[in-house]
Formats: C-alpha cells, structure tokens, sequence
C-alpha cells in the first residue's frame, strides 16, 4: 500500500510538472474578427423588427397578460354575483328561436 | 500586444468602453476583445483542449456582451472576463460529460510504458524529461475525463495549476469551503484513477458515471 500511494505520488508530480509545462495558448488567426462577426450578428438580431413591422413578440406577451386578466375579473365577478350560469344559459336558448330548434333536433331538450 | 498584463492600466478607459457599447456602439467592444483575447484564451487553454480553444474562447466574449449591463464596474474588466471564460470551460466539459463523449478510447502502450518508466527513473533530470513527455499528456487527459465537469475544473485550477483557494473560488463562483471539499474529494477521486490506470483496471463506475 504504502509503495502504491509513492508511486502516485510520484505520477501526480510528474502530471502536474507535465500540465505546467505546457506552452500558453494564443488565440488563432481572425480570433477577434469571428468574435465580433458572432456579436454583430447577435447584436442585429436583437435590434431587427418583426418582419411585418409589428414588434408582434412583446404584442403577444401584451395580449395575453391582458386576456389572464379579463378572464380572473370575469371569473371573480361571477363568483360574487351569485348568478347561475345553467340558468342564464337556459334563458339565452329559450330566447333565440333558432337554437331552440338546433338543441331539439339533436334531443337535446 | 504587449506583454503588460492585461488586469493593468486603461481600467477607466474599459468602464468608457463599456459605456459606449451599452450606448449602441458594439463595435467598440472589439477594443475589449483586443485587449483580453490572450488572457481568455490564456485560461480557456488551461482547461479545454487545444483544437477547441478558440471556439470557447469566443464562447466566453459573447457570453461577456451578453451580460455587459450586468458588469458593476466595481473590478476590473479582466477579473470578470477571467470568471467568464471559467464559466464557459465548466460548460463544455458539463456538455461532454453528459454526452460520455470523454469515456471513448483506452490508453496507448506508450502511456502504459511511460507510468512503468517513471518508477524506474532515479534522477531529477530524467524525471523533469519524462514529466514534459507526450504521454504524461495523454494520461492526464485520460485521467481528468473520467471526472466530473466540477470536479475537473477544480482539480486543474487548485491542483495542476496550484491557485490558492481564494482565487479559484472567486474564479469559479463559489464559497471556499466548497472549493475546499471539492478539492480535496476530487484529487482522491483522481488519484483512484491514476491507480487504476497503473494496474491496468477499468475505473470504478462510481467516478466514471457521477454526474456533475
């Protein structure tokens, strides 16, 4: 055991002598010129309207935040209001001739 | 370029940069570029092999104009490039390991043979040759692909290229307590597997499959 730990000792030493050893890397040719291809590519991503001349991603963020909204007013005002949805929709049929006819047609009522 | 180091001198000069460029002048982060190429390249080379050095590199400089806005312009430029590029190494090796990719490809008879040398050399000078030889290379890529991504970061920072522990830290992000156990875990971990490698035994599955 202890001759195995002195050769591992030995190795890592060796390893670590090898690891510094090593001559430094310098970038390669063009380095900064792929750089800032990369950057000026991303950066005009970023910068380019929609192709229809909307900025239609933040538009649609801007819709649904607004639709989240009207339906939780909605749901909540219903909850407090005590109305009965069966009820209403029952009149809203009974009040329109032609669904009336559509609901009886399929057996409905 | 001079050979000045990069950390020194124009700190004021990068914080106007980096002012322009967060204004809308991108070009003027070619300046930064110029001026931290050799020292990103100088530590992405420490960690990732050298036919993908480059591409990390520029990993590491996109990845800096990303995040430009957040730069506090408390510490220097260079500082937060160097964090930046460690970063970067860290995911390439976390990407690698997931894929197995490192786990391909056995030993050469070379490597084998340079190990059972090595115990027979008695003087220093023989010893530094064979320290600078292709093989001890070879092994020790070997060797650090068995390892977690953290644990292969950690090891080459505090072990390899013997930062404090402070300092790699900083550099990695973490606590130093951490660095501290990880360091210690993973020369163990490292050292199984040099053993192994010496007996000629397949790596144990707990360190070849750990996850990062």
């Amino acid at each position: 055991m202890k001759k195995h730990n002195r050769d591992i000792q030995r190795i890592e030493e060796a390893l670590i002598q090898a690891h510094r050893s090593l001559s430094p890397v310098e970038p390669g040719p063009f380095f900064h010129h792929k750089v800032m291809a990369r950057i000026l590519e991303e950066s005009a991503s970023l910068r380019m309207p929609a192709p229809n001349g909307l900025n239609t991603g933040r538009l649609v963020w801007r819709l649904a935040l607004l639709s989240y909204l009207v339906v939780t007013v909605l749901a909540a005002h219903l909850m407090t209001s005590g109305m009965d949805s069966q009820y209403q929709i029952f009149w809203f049929i009974l009040g329109d001739s032609s669904s009336l006819d559509l609901f009886q047609t399929f057996g409905i009522m | 370029m001079s050979n000045s180091p990069p950390y020194q001198g124009g700190e004021s000069q990068d914080f106007e940069i980096i002012s322009r460029v967060l204004g809308g002048d991108t070009n003027a982060f070619e300046v930064l570029v110029h001026r931290y190429s050799r020292l990103v390249a100088g530590i992405v080379g420490k960690h990732i092999p050298r036919g993908r050095v480059d591409e990390v590199a520029q990993d590491a400089f996109v990845e800096g104009f990303r995040s430009l806005s957040s730069f506090s312009q408390t510490g220097p430029f260079g500082h937060w490039m160097a964090k930046i590029a460690a970063r970067c190494c860290h995911d390439f090796w976390r990407k690698h390991h997931r894929k197995k990719e490192v786990l391909a490809g056995d030993l050469s008879q070379g490597a084998q043979d340079w190990m059972d040398n090595l115990m027979a050399v008695q003087s220093d000078e023989t010893f530094e040759r064979e320290s600078a030889a292709a093989e001890a290379i070879e092994i020790l890529d070997h060797a650090l692909a068995r390892l977690s991504a953290k644990d292969r970061m950690v090891v080459t920072l505090v072990h390899l290229e013997g930062l404090p522990v402070k300092e790699a830290a900083v550099l990695l992000d973490w606590s130093v307590t951490a660095v501290k156990v990880r360091a210690h875990r993973s020369r163990k971990k490292l050292r199984r597997i040099i053993l192994d490698l010496q007996d000629g035994a397949p790596e144990t599955e707990e360190v070849m499959h750990e996850k990062a």
